[in-house]
């Protein structure tokens, strides 16, 4: 009988499951191709279907930018190019290959890399081999970190210098590999390494100083 | 350590529907709208001068065919008379001198299309002259490509040197030109010349002759001096002068028709065509194409369509600088594009009176730079203060309103900073212009012409727009801004003095194209407030047409 029960208790958990999953699904791809009807009109020529992508799209980005740029005057003229390229090439854009918040997020990574090539910004070494990882407190991070808003988590990464921060950002967020970091930012994959390595360490620095400060007060 | 999937979740599944802080200025999208469809607007009123050129264009070309067509018909009609004239002429010649032994010259007509393919006369070589240049002077002409290839094909059966060699001496040749200059009248000249001396006309000479019509580029008239050679020796060229009158034959000249060289070419030649000799031929013209040429020759009016390229060039007083640094303030010149219509009346062969309307619209930018003082008393609940400022441009001042949003999360004391604005204007205006204008250079069928004259600027409207405007601290950002006032104390209505040049290549009688260029200084500012004045003075390249009246 417990038996049985368990696996009727079992069975509605797998059922009810996959049909969330299929909802989510469906909710997906309904999403996916309203993005797809926009962008068809924007392409038509309709400035409110642009207007439509922009207004659903825009914070995602923007957060993109800052993630990248610090000077919110500046992540606001990223996002601003990051738009103007993403309607320059929308002709280009594959729905069958990719969504269109991965693509866009890709443009919009690109147009901030430009700016930050133009600063020159990874020729420079960034020097925080001061921080010493081996003196963290594990538990306290993890406990800081799961405590973060989303806004103190970007801006705890803003904080990082601009090399380590851009490194940070291409392999931990947006998803690259070393070996497409190097080719994006033009500098060898150890260095990639390197610079990943040590941007969490000073990540992990913040987060312990604020946590010290925290059980201070 | 920090997990990255952690970190990754938080950035990538995190809703912001919530997340405020991520809302960009609205200014980013405005910026964005302006950026992209403004510019998408802008093409269309580029793309007008090119239409207005390309119906320009089209409709030369369809004048062009029309005028070939009138010309092929008024030249065959004349001609075939001439051809049936001269072929009883020889009939009856040859009838006559076939006792006497004298080799007649096989004739073929190549003027009339029609008797061409029936006809074969005995005076062949004066018809293988004018067929010969009407095939190269309307080489290019669509339409009458096949007819001509066909005369051209008959035209190489002949053996030239064979046929003239043929031609015999002691033969008397009749001229008969008769000149119909008003259609009602009609002269004739008659000549009998006997002559014993031997032929020798050569291919040579044939093909001087060629090149001297092909000179010529007026099919009709071409056909008409052709006609006229043909009789001559050397007292045929005062025929052919009494024929074309002194005066017209300047007009020719000076119309360029014919250049003066060609008629050296064509004179020089003659002797060696009047000891052509033929019995009793008699070529009857009737001339009723030059009294046309004559007219159109010395139209009176032209009317013209005429688009291009406006610059404005704005001088600022010193005034204005030293008031306005130049970090404050900054502009650029005007660019833009012009339609306009002119009439010109030609006084005499040099001088002529033009007036113009012109209708131009310009585009420029302008930047302004303020410095603000924060209060945070000022704030609204939204953190937002609001701020009427006056921005500068090339034409004044203009009001404006700008709400700038402090960061929920940054607290500022009582503090200064400085908001970059940028402005775009957009001006239309009408210009209307009287020019005395006289003809410098004259080559051929171009010629260059200088004007200077007097005019009325009309500024339609003006129209400014905000494009983007930033603040150099990062914790207040542009939020929201509005024109409130555009310039005012501006002199929509001003006089200006004007120079230019026209350099105008004539297609045909009636038609010319022409690239012109003027420029144009104004008497009084066209803005006047205080110590602040701008004065203006306005560049316009453009093509035209010309139709000729």
């Amino acid at each position: 009988m417990l038996f049985c029960m368990l696996a009727i208790q079992l069975n509605t958990t797998i059922i009810l499951k996959s049909q969330q999953e299929a909802t989510n699904f469906n909710l997906e791809t309904k999403t996916e191709q309203t993005d797809i009807e926009i962008i068809e009109d924007v392409l038509s020529g309709s400035q409110n279907a642009f207007k439509t992508l922009y207004t659903k799209h825009a914070r995602n980005h923007f957060l993109t930018c800052l993630r990248y740029i610090k000077n919110r005057s500046i992540a606001e003229d990223l996002l601003q190019e990051s738009y103007f390229n993403i309607f320059k090439n929308l002709k280009q854009f594959k729905p069958e290959k990719a969504k269109f918040s991965t693509w866009s997020n890709k443009v919009v990574v690109n147009t901030c890399l430009m700016h930050l090539r133009k600063k020159n910004v990874f020729s420079k070494t960034d020097d925080v081999d001061a921080v010493d990882a081996t003196s963290y407190n594990l538990i306290r991070q993890a406990t800081a970190f799961e405590q973060l808003s989303l806004k103190e988590i970007t801006e705890q990464i803003q904080s990082l210098p601009k090399g380590y921060r851009t490194v940070f950002n291409l392999f931990v967020i947006d998803g690259y590999s070393h070996n497409e970091i190097a080719e994006m930012l033009k500098i060898s994959v150890s260095t990639s390494k390197t610079q990943l390595l040590k941007a969490k360490k000073a990540l992990q620095s913040i987060l312990l100083t604020r946590g010290n400060s925290q059980s201070a007060n | 350590m920090l997990d990255d999937n952690k970190i990754q979740d938080i950035f990538t599944k995190a809703s912001l529907e919530n997340e405020d802080w991520l809302e960009p200025s609205p200014m980013v999208f405005q910026n964005l709208e302006n950026a992209i469809y403004s510019k998408k607007r802008k093409r269309w009123f580029w793309l007008i001068p090119l239409f207005g050129l390309l119906a320009l264009l089209g409709y030369l070309q369809f004048e062009s065919n029309n005028s070939l067509d009138n010309s092929l018909k008024n030249i065959t009609k004349p001609t075939t008379n001439i051809t049936k004239q001269v072929e009883k002429q020889n009939l009856a010649s040859n009838q006559k001198e076939k006792n006497e032994s004298i080799s007649t010259l096989e004739k073929k007509e190549l003027l009339s299309r029609e008797s061409l393919t029936k006809k074969t006369l005995n005076t062949e070589t004066l018809e293988i002259l004018n067929s010969e240049t009407i095939n190269k002077t309307s080489n290019n002409k669509k339409g009458a490509n096949s007819t001509l290839k066909t005369e051209d094909k008959l035209a190489e059966k002949v053996n030239l040197k064979t046929t003239i060699s043929k031609i015999n001496s002691s033969s008397n040749v009749v001229v008969k030109n008769e000149l119909d200059k008003n259609k009602t009248s009609s002269k004739s000249n008659t000549l009998n010349k006997k002559d014993n001396s031997k032929v020798n006309i050569t291919s040579k000479n044939l093909s001087v002759v060629d090149d001297v019509f092909i000179e010529s580029q007026e099919k009709t008239f071409v056909s008409v001096i052709n006609k006229s050679t043909l009789i001559t020796n050397n007292k045929d060229i005062a025929l052919l002068e009494q024929g074309i009158s002194n005066k017209s034959k300047t007009t020719y000249q000076n119309e360029d028709f014919i250049s003066n060289k060609s008629i050296d070419k064509l004179q020089s030649i003659l002797p060696s065509l009047t000891n052509y000799e033929k019995d009793h031929i008699t070529i009857s013209t009737i001339d009723t194409e030059i009294p046309q040429l004559l007219k159109q020759a010395t139209t009176d009016w032209q009317i013209g369509i005429l688009s291009g390229f406006s610059f404005w060039d704005y001088s600022l007083n010193n005034n204005f600088k030293s008031a306005l640094q130049p970090a404050d303030f900054e502009y650029k010149n005007s660019k833009g594009y012009f339609v306009a219509v002119s009439a010109t009346k030609m006084l005499n062969k040099k001088f002529s009176f033009i007036t113009d309307l012109n209708f131009e619209t310009v585009y420029n930018q302008s930047g302004h730079n303020s410095e603000i003082e924060y209060k945070a008393v000022n704030e609204n609940s939204e953190a937002v203060s609001s701020y009427d400022i006056k921005m500068a441009s090339t034409l004044g001042f203009i009001d404006t309103n700008l709400k700038i949003q402090r960061q929920n999360d940054v607290n500022l004391e009582n503090t200064s900073f400085i908001v970059d604005l940028n402005n775009k204007h957009k001006i239309s205006s009408i210009d209307l212009s009287t020019y005395l204008a006289a003809n410098v250079i004259n080559i051929n069928k171009t010629n260059l012409s200088l004007r200077l004259g007097l005019g009325l600027a009309q500024i339609i409207s003006i129209k400014n727009e905000l494009t983007s405007f930033s603040t150099s601290l990062p914790a207040l950002k542009a939020y929201k801004s509005e024109i409130t006032a555009n310039q005012k104390e501006l002199n929509r209505t001003r006089l200006f003095i004007a120079f230019g040049g026209n350099f105008v290549h004539q297609l045909s009688t009636t038609n010319s194209l022409f690239v012109t260029y003027s420029f144009k200084s104004d008497f009084n500012a066209l803005y006047q407030s205080g110590e602040f004045s701008t004065f203006l003075n306005k560049h316009n390249v453009g093509l035209g047409y010309l139709k000729h009246f």
